[in-house]
C-alpha cells in the first residue's frame, strides 16, 4: 500500500483514470471543430495610415465575434474563426516576413489585408507561392489581380482607376446641371502607387470630358511643409482641385485651402484622407464644408438598411463611440465573405478555401445590401461591380450626392462651393 | 505670378527660421561636445507632445506652453547628459565619440516606440481659434502661428548668440567647445558646462516643438520627418555654428517653397539634398561656417 502512494497510477485507480482522459479527448472532440485560422495583416502604426488600420481592425475583430457568437462555420461543425492580427506599419518588408510566418510558423489557411497597396502588392506574391488564398481588402492597386495569380481575391475594392472614373464622371455631371461649368482642373497627389495610378487615370479622363489640367502635382507623402503646394495650386486657380491623400497630409492641405483662402468650384477627395475619422474634427466644420470626396460606401442613410447592418452599426458605435466609416465596413463585410466561402468549401484547407473563394457569386444579401454593390468574383480574382460614390460634407456629416439616386431624401448640393471670404 | 513668389519667399523664410530652431540644438551639442544626437528628431516629437499635452490637459494656449516646454525640455536634456551620455562620454574622451552615436539611435528608436505605446499611433493636432486665423501683410497672407514661428524663431537664435557672446556661462560653454583641456586648466569644469549645453539644445528644441504642434499634426514618428532636415541644415549652416543654422534653415526653407513654384514639388528633396552634398564636398565647414575651428 505504501508503495502505491509514490507510484504514477496506483493499481486499482488505474482504469478510472484511464477513462477520465478518454472522455476528456472524446468531450473536447464534440464540442468544438479545430478552429479556422485567419491570418489578418494590417498597418497599425507608422503615422499615415495607422488610424484608417485601428478602424479596419475594430470592423475585422466584430465581424468574428459575430461570427463565432451565432455558431461559426456551420458545415465546419461549428468552427470558430481565430484571428491573427499582426501590424505591417506599412512597411512592405514588414509584410512580407508577416506574410511568411503567418503561412510558415501560424499555418493559417486564408490571410486578409494589408490595406496599403505597397504591402499587399509584394506580400500576396508570398501567399501565391505558398498557394494560400488572400483576400485584398482595400488596396487598389491595379496590377494587385492583373499577375495571373490564382490564389488572390478582391471583391471589395476595384482598381483605383475606378476611383478616378468617379471624380471625373461627377465633375461632369455637376457640370452639365447648370450652375457652373468647370473648365479647369488641379490634380494633387501622394508620390506613391495609389496617387501615380489615380492620377493617370484622371489625366487620360479630365481630357475626354473637357476640362484642361492646369496643374499636375505629386508631392512626397509626410512632406515637412504644404504651404509651397497650396500656393501653387492657389496660383494655377483651378476650377476643381482633386485631393488624393492620406489623414495626415489631407489634413494640411485642406487647413491651408481654408486658410489661404483657395477658391474653386469643389475640391474633391479620393477618399482616403477625407473619409478618415479624424479628417472633421483635425480640420474643423469651416474647413471642411462643401468638401467633396469620393467614398467606397454611401454612408447610413444609404446602407443601413438591414437588421443585419444595424446590429453591425449599433456595437461598432456602442464599443468605440465613433461611427463605422468605409475602412470599418469592409472590413466587416470582407470577413462574412470569408466565412460565405467556408460555408461552402466544408473543408479548411488552403486549397479548398481558395476554390470557394473563386466562385463567390453574393446578390442582395445582408453582406452586399451593407456594402451597396454585389460581388461576383471574375477569372482574374477581382469583383468588378464595386463602385465608388461622391459625398459632400456639410456640417461635418458626408452625404452621398453622386449617383444622383442615391442622395437622401432632401439634401442638396452645394455647386459650386461658396467663396472663402462669403463664408461665416 | 509676382505675388505667388514673393508668397513663396516670405513662406519659406518663415519656415526657414523654424527649422533653423529645430536644428540650433543639434549644432550647439555638436559644436561644444562633438557628439552627434541622433535622437534629435525624436526628440522634437517629444516637445510636440507635451505642447499638445499642456494645450489639451491644462487648457494653455499654445504659445503660453511655449516656455513650459522649454523648462520640461531643459530638465530633461540635464538628466539625459547627466545620467545617460555623461558615463559613455568620459569613457570615450580619447577617441571618437562612437559610443553616443550608437546611444542615441537606440534612444531615437526607443522614444518613438514609447510615444506609440503612451500616445497611440494616431496624429493628433491642438486645437484654437487662434490658429486658423490669418493675417495679411502687404497683400501678402500668413497664418497666425507661422508668425508667432518665424517671430519667436528669430528671438529665441537671436537671444542665445548674445547668451553665449555675452555672458560668463555662455563664453565657459564657447571655451569648452574649442578647446576642453585647455578649458580644464582654466578651472571650467567641463562637465557642468556640458550638462548646461545639452540641456540648452533641448530646451530650444522645445521651443520649436511648441511653435511647430500648431502647424503639424503630432504622431510618434514625427520627428524623423525634421530630424533628417535639421542635420542637412547643420550641415550646410557649418556644423557648430548658432547663426549658421538660422541662415541654413532659412536656405532650405525657400529653397523648397521657391522651388516648388518652378519645380514639381518631388524635386525639392532632390534639390536640397543635392545641395547639401556638394557643400560636403567643396566647402565642409558649410556656408556659413562664422566660428572655425
Amino acid at each position: 500500500m505504501k508503495l502505491d502512494r509514490y507510484s504514477l497510477f496506483p493499481g486499482r485507480q488505474l482504469p478510472r483514470v484511464a477513462a477520465g482522459i478518454l472522455g476528456c479527448l472524446a468531450a473536447s472532440l464534440a464540442i468544438s471543430a479545430e478552429p479556422v485560422k485567419v491570418g489578418y495583416i494590417i498597418p497599425l502604426s507608422g503615422s499615415a495610415a495607422a488610424a484608417i488600420g485601428r478602424d479596419m481592425s475594430r470592423g475585422t475583430q466584430l465581424a468574428i465575434k459575430h461570427i463565432n457568437a451565432s455558431g461559426g462555420i456551420k458545415s465546419l461543425g461549428g468552427a470558430q474563426l481565430r484571428l491573427i492580427e499582426v501590424d505591417s506599419r506599412g512597411d512592405p518588408k514588414v509584410g512580407i516576413t508577416e506574410a511568411e510566418r503567418l503561412i510558415t510558423v501560424e499555418k493559417v489557411p486564408v490571410i486578409i489585408g494589408a490595406f496599403q497597396s505597397g504591402v499587399t502588392f509584394p506580400a500576396t506574391t508570398v501567399a501565391e507561392k505558398y498557394q494560400v488564398p488572400w483576400i485584398v481588402d482595400l488596396s487598389a492597386k491595379t496590377e494587385i489581380t492583373e499577375r495571373g495569380f490564382k490564389y488572390v481575391f478582391r471583391p471589395t475594392q476595384i482598381p483605383s482607376s475606378g476611383n478616378a472614373d468617379s471624380v471625373v464622371d461627377f465633375v461632369g455631371w455637376a457640370g452639365k446641371r447648370g450652375t457652373a461649368k468647370p473648365r479647369t482642373a488641379a490634380i494633387l497627389y501622394e508620390n506613391t502607387d495609389w496617387g501615380q495610378d489615380l492620377a493617370k487615370r484622371m489625366r487620360e479622363r479630365f481630357a475626354g470630358q473637357d476640362v484642361k489640367v492646369v496643374l499636375d502635382e505629386a508631392y512626397p507623402p509626410n512632406a515637412p511643409d504644404f504651404r509651397p503646394l497650396v500656393l501653387k495650386t492657389k496660383g494655377a486657380n483651378p476650377d476643381v482641385i482633386s485631393v488624393t491623400s492620406y489623414a495626415t497630409d489631407a489634413v494640411q492641405i485642406h487647413k491651408l485651402i481654408e486658410q489661404m483662402q483657395v477658391n474653386a468650384m469643389a475640391v474633391i477627395g479620393s477618399g482616403a484622407g477625407q473619409v478618415d475619422s479624424t479628417f472633421v474634427p483635425s480640420v474643423g466644420v469651416r474647413g471642411t464644408n462643401y468638401t467633396f470626396t469620393t467614398n467606397g460606401w454611401a454612408g447610413y442613410e444609404s446602407a443601413i438598411t438591414t437588421p443585419f447592418a444595424k446590429r453591425f452599426w449599433d456595437e461598432f458605435v456602442a464599443a468605440h463611440k465613433s461611427e463605422p466609416n468605409e475602412f470599418s465596413v469592409v472590413a466587416y463585410s470582407v470577413v462574412w465573405i470569408l466565412k460565405d466561402a467556408l460555408e461552402r468549401a466544408g473543408k479548411s484547407d488552403p486549397q479548398s478555401i481558395r476554390d470557394a473563394l473563386a466562385t463567390t457569386k453574393m446578390k442582395d444579401n445582408d453582406v452586399t445590401k451593407l456594402l451597396g454593390y454585389n460581388v461576383d468574383i471574375d477569372a482574374k480574382g477581382q469583383n468588378t461591380l464595386k463602385r465608388f460614390v461622391v459625398q459632400q460634407i456639410v456640417d461635418g456629416k458626408y452625404r452621398t450626392v453622386w449617383p444622383p439616386e442615391l442622395t437622401p431624401k432632401g439634401f442638396n448640393m452645394t455647386w459650386p462651393a461658396p467663396k472663402w471670404s462669403d463664408r461665416k | 505670378m509676382i505675388d505667388v513668389f514673393a508668397q513663396a519667399l516670405a513662406d519659406g523664410v518663415a519656415s526657414g527660421a523654424l527649422y533653423g530652431l529645430i536644428a540650433l540644438g543639434l549644432s550647439l551639442q555638436f559644436g561644444v561636445m562633438k557628439i552627434i544626437n541622433f535622437a534629435h528628431g525624436s526628440l522634437l516629437m517629444v516637445a510636440m507632445y507635451i505642447s499638445l499635452w499642456a494645450s489639451r490637459y491644462l487648457g494653455a494656449h499654445s504659445l503660453v506652453a511655449v516656455p513650459l516646454v522649454a523648462v520640461v525640455m531643459f530638465v530633461l536634456g540635464f538628466a539625459i547628459q547627466r545620467w545617460l551620455l555623461e558615463d559613455i562620454y568620459r569613457k570615450e574622451a580619447t577617441r571618437e565619440p562612437m559610443g553616443i552615436l550608437i546611444f542615441t539611435t537606440g534612444l531615437w528608436i526607443f522614444l518613438d516606440n514609447l510615444f506609440l505605446v503612451i500616445a497611440g499611433p494616431d496624429y493628433q493636432v491642438i486645437k484654437g481659434d487662434w490658429i486658423g486665423r490669418t493675417t495679411s501683410v502687404g497683400g501678402l497672407m500668413f497664418g497666425y502661428p507661422q508668425v508667432a514661428g518665424f517671430v519667436f524663431s528669430t528671438l529665441t537664435t537671436v537671444a542665445l548668440v548674445v547668451f553665449l557672446r555675452h555672458t560668463r556661462l555662455g563664453r565657459n560653454i564657447r571655451a569648452a567647445g574649442q578647446d576642453r583641456e585647455a578649458a580644464s586648466v582654466l578651472g571650467i569644469d567641463s562637465a557642468r558646462v556640458y550638462q548646461v549645453s545639452f540641456a540648452i539644445g533641448l530646451a530650444v528644441l522645445g521651443i520649436a516643438g511648441a511653435l511647430l504642434a500648431p502647424m503639424y499634426p503630432v504622431n510618434p514618428f514625427v520627428g524623423d520627418i525634421f530630424g533628417l532636415r535639421a542635420f542637412v541644415i547643420v550641415v550646410l549652416g557649418g556644423i557648430g555654428s548658432i547663426g549658421g543654422a538660422f541662415w541654413g534653415g532659412i536656405l532650405v526653407g525657400v529653397i523648397e517653397s521657391v522651388g516648388a513654384q518652378l519645380l514639381p514639388a518631388t524635386f525639392s528633396e532632390i534639390l536640397i539634398f543635392g545641395i547639401f552634398l556638394a557643400v560636403l564636398y567643396f566647402r565642409p565647414t558649410g556656408l556659413f561656417g562664422l566660428e572655425k575651428e
